[in-house]
């Protein structure tokens, strides 16, 4: 999490697609906004009080201003609702600098999937790739055209021959089997969307043997239809071993890694005795336990599995 | 001690050497503190002085012998220190005093009810001392002081006081919070060399040692506890329960505030050290009496067999290399078991 916020305003404010704002801030009083990297995130801290974290759509030659693209979510408790129907240009809003889980790696190509909202990072990633001469392709799956974001300014761009597009309306589904498996074995795959959507995609990677340091993904924050009760998914990757593991709403790390076989040496099992602690390589864990002092939390390099769960997608585990 | 061992104790800091009434005017009064011998005693002008209790000839303890205005002669051989432990008188030979003859003196401050002894190798450093003023701000007759010395190690004595929970289960009536603290996870707050934390809860009847001073002693109270560790083992515990949404601090609750510290006479052996004041009923003497002495023996009868079997059975101080089960109740313990660690590792690093 960033110590320092950014003060922006709302440059521009406009609709994208059905529920789909987009979101255009630029800094004020003189600050600078640092440069952007396809993948990157950034935290909103919204006047009342709620902060989440947004994909920029910066392609890497738009300096000067953040581009977001946030879905309205049905189940909004004050962060989307409150962009959608609070937000005016001109207000000022705190951010964080842009954080990258989800970078692009160098790749001969680059197979970019991503599902309704989850355009808003591939897009940018698209853009970077066409921009620096390299190869890639796109596939992008809506509801409809009528919720498809950016679905105009794609087929404008020089690269349109390089997307498809996929509208569930229509029965149109991405053959993702065959398109993993038709892929050469120096190409990257890259997925943002919702859950299942990602699920899904990984699935079948994993199962055609592809390794993990080929696969990115980032969940993109729609908390509620992510969560059951209160907590969220997210996966846990394993980086001595090569894993990928999902954490589901109900399981614990801890729980998780056992359940895979993995030991760790588990005592009170609820943050007070430190002995299950797993150094973090990536990501940021959500801090749970009483054992760590709230200086070592900061630090993010570790973290228990036992009860602390996860505010990225992914949390890299030097296990 | 020289600088070049490294104590098991965390030494730049101030520890209680003694209760303030234990060292009389006359007397020449020895404890054994982080393994070392001390002897302390007062000036004739009342100031308490301190230096090891080991004469460097034949090290025979400097309290078996006499004093002489504020030196001290050696029972042995009558080699005689000043109150800064410097040899000032050899009645052998040719009466030259050899250079090494100079005993080992420690910095004290008499405060709070307490003699504070600074046994490390840097400069004392008053302003580690933390404020334990409330103690002497009041009346006499609503302050109460106790020693209890202990054979278990003195970190078993400061989880003790960290972990309140046990007190539902250790203790009486008296003290009893109904089972209301132990489901609770105490909130904690981190300082820069101090750990607390707090509990808030309600029982019915208030707590017994406060209920008869609350205006419906029968009903349902609020109360709280909060607690803050520092260095070395000093632990700060103030507790009150009010009936009228009043704000949870003593100010507004019938309610005491005390003082628990310890000091390793080894890691076998520790000097245990209480103090308490009342905001209630406090011109009583009588009470207050009863008191100091009723918590004494609640620690004596009931805390202290249990701490030191623990010791004998646990055969370490390092309570971590046992693989305890910990329950919430042991999250403040267990952070400040990491900071005195933290702390003792960084000064040895520094020698």
């Amino acid at each position: 999490m960033a110590n320092s916020w950014l003060q922006v305003a709302v440059h521009k404010k406009y609709l994208l697609a059905e529920d789909i704002l987009g979101l255009e801030l630029k800094a004020i009083q003189g600050e600078i906004l640092p440069p952007v990297e396809a993948g990157a995130h950034i935290d909103v801290k919204l006047p009342n009080g709620i902060t989440r974290k947004y994909s920029l759509t910066n392609a890497p030659d738009e300096v000067g201003v953040y581009k977001l693209g946030i879905l309205l979510d049905p189940n909004s408790r004050g962060g989307s609702a409150y962009i959608h129907w609070e937000l005016r240009q001109g207000d000022e809003l705190l951010i964080s600098v842009p954080c990258n889980y989800f970078p692009l790696v160098d790749s001969e190509h680059a197979l970019l999937f991503a599902g309704g909202i989850g355009i808003t990072p591939i897009f940018a990633m698209a853009e970077s790739l066409y921009q620096s001469g390299k190869s890639f392709e796109l596939h992008y799956a809506c509801r409809s055209e009528s919720k498809a974001a950016f679905l105009n300014t794609l087929l404008d761009k020089p690269w349109a021959d390089r997307v498809s597009f996929y509208f569930n309306d229509a029965n149109q589904k991405i053959d993702a089997e065959a398109l993993i498996f038709d892929a050469e074995l120096t190409t990257h795959l890259y997925c943002c969307g919702p859950s299942g959507f990602i699920n899904w995609i990984n699935d079948i990677a994993v199962k055609q043997r592809w390794s993990a340091d080929r696969i990115h993904f980032e969940r993109f924050n729609m908390k509620k239809s992510e969560t059951i009760g209160q907590e969220s998914i997210f996966e846990i990757r394993l980086q001595r071993s090569d894993k990928v593991i999902e954490v589901g709403a109900d399981q614990t790390v801890a729980q998780t890694l056992l359940d895979h076989g993995i030991d760790i040496a588990l005592s009170c099992e609820q943050g007070i005795c430190g002995s299950c602690m797993i150094p973090v390589l990536e990501g940021i864990p959500d801090h749970r336990d009483m054992f760590q002092s709230e200086a070592e939390k900061k630090q993010n390099n570790q973290f228990t599995p036992c009860c602390s769960r996860s505010h990225s997608q992914t949390l890299v585990l030097d296990i | 001690m020289t600088s070049m061992n490294k104590s098991p104790y965390l030494t730049n800091v101030w520890y209680v050497a003694a209760l303030s009434t234990e060292v009389g005017t006359e007397e020449l009064f020895s404890r054994t503190l982080l393994d070392t011998s001390v002897l302390i005693y007062r000036t004739e002008d009342g100031t308490a002085v301190a230096m090891q209790d080991r004469c460097p000839h034949r090290f025979v303890p400097l309290s078996m012998g006499r004093r002489e205005g504020d030196n001290i002669v050696c029972a042995y051989h009558g080699l005689k220190f000043n109150c800064e432990g410097k040899c000032n008188h050899n009645p052998h030979g040719n009466n030259r005093i050899p250079a090494a003859a100079q005993v080992r003196s420690y910095p004290i401050i008499e405060k709070y009810g307490f003699i504070w002894i600074w046994m490390g190798e840097k400069t004392a450093d008053p302003s580690l001392l933390p404020d334990f003023s409330p103690l002497v701000e009041g009346h006499p007759n609503s302050v109460g002081y106790t020693y209890m010395p202990r054979e278990c190690h003195y970190e078993l004595i400061t989880d003790n006081v960290m972990d309140l929970s046990h007190i539902d289960h250790l203790h009486g009536d008296i003290i009893t919070t109904r089972g209301q603290l132990s489901p609770k996870v105490p909130q904690i707050r981190e300082g820069e060399r101090s750990l607390s934390a707090r509990w808030e809860w309600v029982q019915k009847p208030a707590m017994l040692i406060f209920n008869q001073y609350l205006s419906k002693p029968d009903d349902e109270a609020d109360h709280f506890f909060d607690i803050t560790w520092t260095p070395p083992a000093n632990i700060q515990l103030s507790v009150g329960a009010n009936q009228d949404k009043g704000a949870l601090d003593l100010d507004h609750t019938v309610g005491q505030y005390d003082l628990h510290t310890s000091t390793p006479g080894s890691q076998n052996y520790t000097h245990y050290f209480f103090a308490t004041r009342r905001n209630h009923i406090e011109d009583d003497a009588e009470y207050n009496e009863m008191k100091i002495k009723a918590m004494h023996e609640a620690f004596v009868a009931e805390d202290g067999p249990v701490l030191d079997a623990v010791h004998k059975e646990m055969g370490t101080s390092d309570l971590f290399s046992l693989n305890p089960v910990l329950l919430t109740s042991d999250a403040a313990p267990v952070k400040v078991r990491r900071l005195l660690k933290e702390m003792v590792k960084a000064e040895q690093e520094n020698l």
